[in-house]
C-alpha cells in the first residue's frame, strides 16, 4: 500500500488532475466572479455554506481540489519517508539528503498553504474615518488622522480610469497615510503611519491599508471626509509560511547546483569548433 | 523620436532573428553566431531604453516582455552553445521560439507599459521581472526539449540542457512567486488569494513539477519527455501575453 501511495506515477497523474482542476478554476472564475471575490473575504466554512445553495458546482470543484491536494500531500509524505529517507541513509550523499529535505519543506509549504485558509481571524474591507475606533477580536484599532496629498479626484474616478491615473507621478505612496493605533484593554500595543504596501504588524496581527475613500454622502467635502479601507488579519502562520517557502527555494537552488548536469563539455565544444 | 524607438528596436530584433533562422537553417554557424550577438545587443539597447525612460526594469506589457524575453533567450543560447558546442536543431528552435514571441507582439502597441504607482516597490519589481526571466528560461528549455525531440544527434546533451534550464527556471519562478506573495500580503493582507492569476500561476508550477516527476514509462519515451518539457515554456508565454 505504502509503495503505491509513494509512487512517482501517482504523483504525475495527480499533478495532471490538479492542473485540470486549476484550469477549471480559471473558467469558473469568469462565470462566478462574485463568489470568488467573496471566497477571499469570508472564512472558507462561511463561504461553503452560503455558496452551496446558489452555485453547487463551485463547492464540488472546491472539494475535488482539496481532495487532490490531500492525495498529493499523502503521496509526498509517503515518498519522502519511504523512499527518499532510506535512499539518503543508505547512500549518505549530501544531494540525496538535500532531495529529502526539499520534499519535506514542500510538504510544510503545502500544509501552510492549506492551513492559512482555515486558521486565524480576518475582517475584510473595514471602512474607517478619522476619530473612529473598530473592534477586532480582543484588539481595538483607532484612526487618528488620514492624509492624502495627491489629487483626490483619483479616488472617486471609475475603477478603469483610476488604474490609468494612479501613476508614480500622480500618487506618492509614501506621502499618503493613516495614523493607526492598535490597542488591547486600552493599552497601546503599536502605533504607525500606515501606507499602502506598508501595513502595521504586531506579532501575528496585521492591519493593511487597502485604499483611501471619500465619504459617499459628500464627495466634494474636504479632508475630514477622507477615510481608509482596511483589512484586519490575525494569522500566526504567515511569517512561518514565508520562512519555510524561502528555505525551500534555497534547498531547490542547492539541489540544482549539486545535480547540474554538464554536457560532454570541453571535447564536444572543441570538436564543434573544429567542424566549423 | 522616443515613441519611434521601440518600433525600431522591435524591427531590428525581428530582422536579426529572421537572419539567425536562415543562417542556422543553412548551417552557417559563424554568421548565425554574429546575428545572435546582434540580437542580444539590440535587445539590451531596448532594455536600457526602458530603464532610462521609466526608471525601472522591464516588468509588464507585450513590448517590454517580448524584447526582454527574446534578449535573455539569446544570452542563454549563447551560454549553452559555448558549453555544449553548436547544436543545429537547438539553434533553429531557439530562433523560431524568439520569432514566435516577436510575432505575438506584431499587432500590439510598440510602447512601454503604462506606469503604476506600485512599480516603485521592490517586491512588485521582483515579482514581474523574475516572471519574465522565468519565461525566458522556460522558453529556452522548451527549445532544448524540442531539439531533443526532433534531433538524432546529441539528444542526451539537449535533454540535460533542458532539464538544467527547467530547474533554473523553477528556482526563478519560485522567487518571483515568493516576492508576489509578499506583495499580496502587504497589499491585501493575505499571502495568496483565490483569483485567475493564482490558478494560472499554480498551473505553471504544477506543469514544472510534472516534468520533474515523469513516471518511468514516460521518462523512457522520447516523445513524451520532449512534449512534457515543452509545456511549461508554452504555458508561461501564453500567461504573459494573453493574461
Amino acid at each position: 500500500m505504502i509503495q503505491r501511495l509513494s509512487s512517482v506515477t501517482l504523483t504525475f497523474y495527480n499533478l495532471v488532475v490538479l492542473v485540470l482542476l486549476m484550469g477549471a478554476g480559471v473558467f469558473l472564475n469568469i462565470f462566478h466572479k462574485a463568489a470568488f471575490t467573496q471566497m477571499n473575504e469570508v472564512s472558507i466554512f462561511n463561504w461553503l455554506s452560503t455558496t452551496w445553495p446558489t452555485a453547487p458546482t463551485l463547492v464540488i470543484w472546491f472539494f475535488l481540489l482539496c481532495l487532490t491536494a490531500t492525495i498529493l500531500f499523502i503521496n509526498a509524505l509517503c515518498c519522502s519517508l519511504d523512499r527518499q529517507l532510506s535512499l539518503a541513509k543508505r547512500s549518505g550523499r549530501i544531494k540525496n539528503w538535500l532531495f529529502f529535505i526539499l520534499h519535506c519543506l514542500f510538504i510544510m509549504v503545502l500544509i501552510c498553504h492549506g492551513l492559512i485558509l482555515v486558521v486565524g481571524e480576518k475582517q475584510s474591507r473595514v471602512s474607517l474615518f478619522p476619530g473612529q475606533v473598530h473592534l477586532f477580536g480582543q484588539y481595538e484599532i483607532q484612526v487618528s488622522d488620514v492624509v492624502f496629498t495627491d489629487d483626490k479626484q483619483i479616488l472617486t474616478a471609475p475603477k478603469k480610469k483610476q488604474r490609468q491615473l494612479m501613476t508614480r507621478k500622480n500618487v506618492h505612496i509614501h506621502e499618503n497615510y493613516a495614523n493607526l493605533t492598535l490597542l488591547k484593554n486600552s493599552r497601546i500595543l503599536a502605533s504607525k503611519k500606515v501606507m499602502m504596501l506598508s501595513p502595521l504588524r504586531y506579532k501575528s496581527v496585521q492591519i493593511t491599508l487597502i485604499e483611501f475613500v471619500i465619504h459617499q454622502s459628500d464627495k466634494k467635502q474636504a479632508d475630514n471626509q477622507l477615510g481608509v479601507v482596511l483589512t484586519l488579519t490575525h494569522n500566526f502562520l504567515s511569517r512561518f509560511f514565508f520562512l519555510v517557502y524561502g528555505v525551500m527555494i534555497l534547498a531547490l537552488a542547492g539541489f540544482m547546483a549539486m545535480t547540474w548536469k554538464k554536457p560532454l563539455a570541453k571535447n564536444r565544444a572543441k570538436n564543434a569548433r573544429r567542424q566549423v | 523620436m522616443a515613441a519611434d524607438f521601440p518600433t525600431l528596436i522591435y524591427r531590428v530584433v525581428t530582422g536579426m532573428v529572421i537572419l539567425e533562422l536562415c543562417t542556422a537553417g543553412m548551417k552557417q554557424n559563424r554568421i548565425y553566431g554574429l546575428f545572435l550577438h546582434l540580437r542580444i545587443l539590440t535587445c539590451l539597447a531596448g532594455i536600457l531604453f526602458i530603464g532610462f525612460c521609466v526608471g525601472r526594469p522591464p516588468l509588464f506589457g507585450p513590448f517590454e516582455a517580448s524584447i526582454y524575453i527574446v534578449g535573455i533567450m539569446g544570452i542563454l543560447a549563447l551560454v549553452f552553445q559555448k558549453n555544449a558546442g553548436h547544436q543545429y536543431g537547438f539553434s533553429l528552435f531557439n530562433s523560431l521560439g524568439a520569432l514566435i514571441i516577436l510575432f505575438i507582439q506584431w499587432d500590439k502597441p510598440m510602447a512601454i507599459n503604462d506606469d503604476y504607482f506600485m512599480y516603485g516597490n521592490l517586491w512588485v519589481n521582483l515579482f514581474f521581472n523574475l516572471r519574465l526571466l522565468t519565461a525566458a528560461f522556460l522558453a529556452q528549455g522548451a527549445s532544448q526539449y524540442l531539439a531533443h525531440l526532433f534531433g538524432k544527434k546529441d539528444a542526451e546533451v539537449l535533454s540535460m540542457g533542458g532539464r538544467n534550464t527547467l530547474l533554473a527556471g523553477a528556482c526563478l519562478y519560485l522567487v518571483s512567486e515568493w516576492a508576489g506573495s509578499l506583495w499580496c500580503l502587504n497589499w491585501f493582507g493575505d499571502s495568496w488569494q483565490w483569483s485567475r492569476g493564482f490558478f494560472k500561476a499554480s498551473i505553471l508550477f504544477l506543469l514544472i513539477m510534472a516534468v520533474c516527476h515523469l513516471p518511468p514509462g514516460l521518462t523512457r519515451n522520447k516523445i513524451a519527455r520532449g512534449i512534457c518539457g515543452t509545456l511549461p515554456g508554452i504555458f508561461i508565454l501564453w500567461m504573459i501575453f494573453y493574461h
